[in-house]
């Protein structure tokens, strides 16, 4: 478990974009794994296992929390006595909050083949779709992150 | 349009996920979790099978010309007219007022279930069933009707009444009567109320046992049989035990047998930054409480800690509680519920100096949550409504040891 968790924890990470929230996941993952272990032993291949149950956890974390309310913006953020109280916890790039605008599986799919250097049909059996679902959605989702007005943004300021 | 590519994306992405460092792997953590998990699953399963025994045995009696009504699940007029055997029915108020939903007396001290907003005035609705105008559970509004019982939750361990618990079930509408089998032998018969909440009718019953809890549930539609629910013995224990453990009962807080982790709504209430790193803290408003989750990083180390209060209605003034923040970084952390009135407060430390803080909302409540510097402590905060002028001041309690 502690050999898996560091992947696991960036893997939430690059799904929620919050550090914080991806250690939930990862944990709220690892507990659902040891309450089927046997279902996860039985697995072709656990760690495909585990990946799907942390990225159906955050799927249903997003939808829970769709009409609920989400960690504020740091202008937004109550005043702090530490000093420099504008700045948030968790820095997030422009890269991530682009990703968050992705359909769920679009993200997961960009995550496992971009950054976790899946193969399509690694990314596949993680997901329970085709190859071919996963390399048209890669592209679509490559697509709308070349469209991101953020992304342009960051570049154009670079 | 940017011009990003796949192998731009995949340095871009390492760039920015590998360079979290997770705080060590949570073992005893995930373990207790996976075995509530476990446990949770397991009683969901049991009545599943129940539901489909009792389904067979119906339809082989219906089969045979017999009466449906099981022996295991006696009609509530049987139940009543039984002498001795320690039966009684609860029949809730005919005309149900202040949508209530039960009372009763235990051991001479009254108590009363029922609902009510507990967001802040204007705010979106948040429903909740209480206990004597406190410790609140939250109720959903949009429960489904496949099951007979869509949650089942026990306040075991109540502040100031030893000896005493109490039951809150949320029911689909077709469900007339509710048997439940105290662990001491006494059957109530509880008939569900229906209360307005939220423009919503909420199908709710409740009931009060003695300490030693309840050992089954049956919730049924007419004569008929339709479900039934095992509550496992944890969940009437008492508050002592490791504090954090799974199955520990905090004081003041329900406990649910079904999706006891599920969280209504959640969002950072404060933050800031350290020389070398940042705290924040962040309150989850679910089945579990009110939990104030206190994150800090000091640059190598990332902590975190989990503290679960009762869920109480909008304050008048302010309900702070310390939290747990970084033992490393010296920090105080204070965190809670001010009052909707609160449009800002001020905090004074000990040696001088003030800041101000601005509630959070979240589900429709104000939060505040903020940090005092080692060797220092909060002497006093002040709450100001939307005019500036400040309606309220609370000193609050030293710091033991």
């Amino acid at each position: 478990m502690a050999a898996r968790w560091p992947g696991l924890v960036r893997l939430g990470y690059g799904l929620t974009g919050d550090r914080w929230l991806a250690e939930d996941v990862a944990q709220a993952a690892l507990a659902s794994a040891y309450a089927a272990w046997w279902r996860v032993r039985r697995a072709d291949d656990p760690d495909a296992y585990v990946r799907r149950i942390l990225i159906n956890t955050c799927n249903r974390r997003f939808r829970r929390h769709r009409v609920a309310e989400h960690a504020r913006e740091p202008r937004e953020l109550p005043d702090s006595v530490i000093a420099d109280p504008s700045d948030v916890i968790g820095e997030r790039s422009v890269l991530l909050a682009a990703l968050r605008e992705l359909p769920a599986r679009q993200r997961a799919i960009v995550v496992l083949r971009y950054w976790d250097d899946l193969s399509d049909a690694q990314v596949a059996a993680t997901l329970g779709c085709s190859a071919g679902t996963v390399r048209s959605q890669a592209s679509r989702a490559l697509a709308k992150l070349r469209a991101s007005t953020a992304l342009a943004g960051q570049e154009g300021s670079q | 349009m940017n011009t990003i590519g796949e192998q731009d994306l995949r340095r871009r992405l390492r760039a920015d996920i590998d360079t979290v460092r997770p705080a060590p792997a949570p073992v005893g953590a995930v373990i207790r979790r996976g075995r509530a998990v476990r446990a949770r699953r397991r009683a969901a399963a049991a009545s599943g099978v129940t539901a489909v025994a009792a389904a067979v045995a119906m339809v082989l009696s219906v089969q045979a010309g017999a009466n449906p009504a099981s022996p295991a699940t006696p009609a509530g007029s049987r139940l009543a007219a039984r002498s001795g055997d320690a039966a009684r029915v609860l029949d809730p108020p005919s005309r149900p007022h202040g949508n209530v939903v039960a009372s009763g007396v235990i051991a001479g001290t009254s108590w009363r279930l029922s609902v009510r907003d507990i967001a802040d005035p204007g705010a979106r609705c948040l429903p909740a069933i209480m206990l004597n105008g406190s410790d609140a559970d939250l109720l959903s509004t949009t429960p489904g009707t496949q099951q007979a019982m869509t949650d089942v939750a026990f306040l075991s361990v109540v502040p100031g009444q030893p000896g005493a618990g109490y039951a809150a079930i949320q029911v689909a509408p077709a469900v007339t009567r509710l048997v439940a089998y105290l662990r001491n032998g006494t059957r109530l018969l509880v008939r569900p109320v229906t209360v307005r909440a939220c423009g919503q009718r909420l199908h709710l019953a409740g009931f009060g046992y003695p300490g030693s809890g309840v050992a089954r549930i049956t919730a049924s539609s007419g004569a008929q049989f339709t479900t039934q629910a095992t509550p496992p013995a944890s969940m009437f224990g008492s508050a002592s035990g490791t504090p954090g453990t799974a199955g520990r009962l905090v004081p003041g807080v329900w406990a649910h047998m079904w999706g006891a982790g599920d969280v209504t709504a959640s969002g950072t209430i404060g933050s800031g930054r350290l020389s070398s790193g940042s705290w924040h803290i962040s309150v989850l408003l679910g089945a579990g409480g009110e939990c104030y989750t206190a994150a800090a990083f000091d640059g190598r180390v990332a902590t975190r800690a989990i503290e679960c209060v009762p869920i109480e209605p909008p304050p008048a003034t302010a309900s702070l509680q310390r939290v747990r923040l970084a033992p490393g970084t010296g920090l105080t952390g204070y965190a809670g519920l001010v009052s909707p009135r609160a449009a800002y407060l001020v905090a004074s430390l000990s040696g001088g100096g003030t800041t101000r803080v601005r509630p959070a909302q979240i589900a429709g409540r104000g939060y505040v949550a903020l940090a005092v510097p080692a060797g220092r402590a909060l002497a006093r905060l002040a709450l100001y409504d939307r005019s500036g002028h400040p309606f309220a001041t609370i000193n609050p309690a030293p710091a033991a040891g």
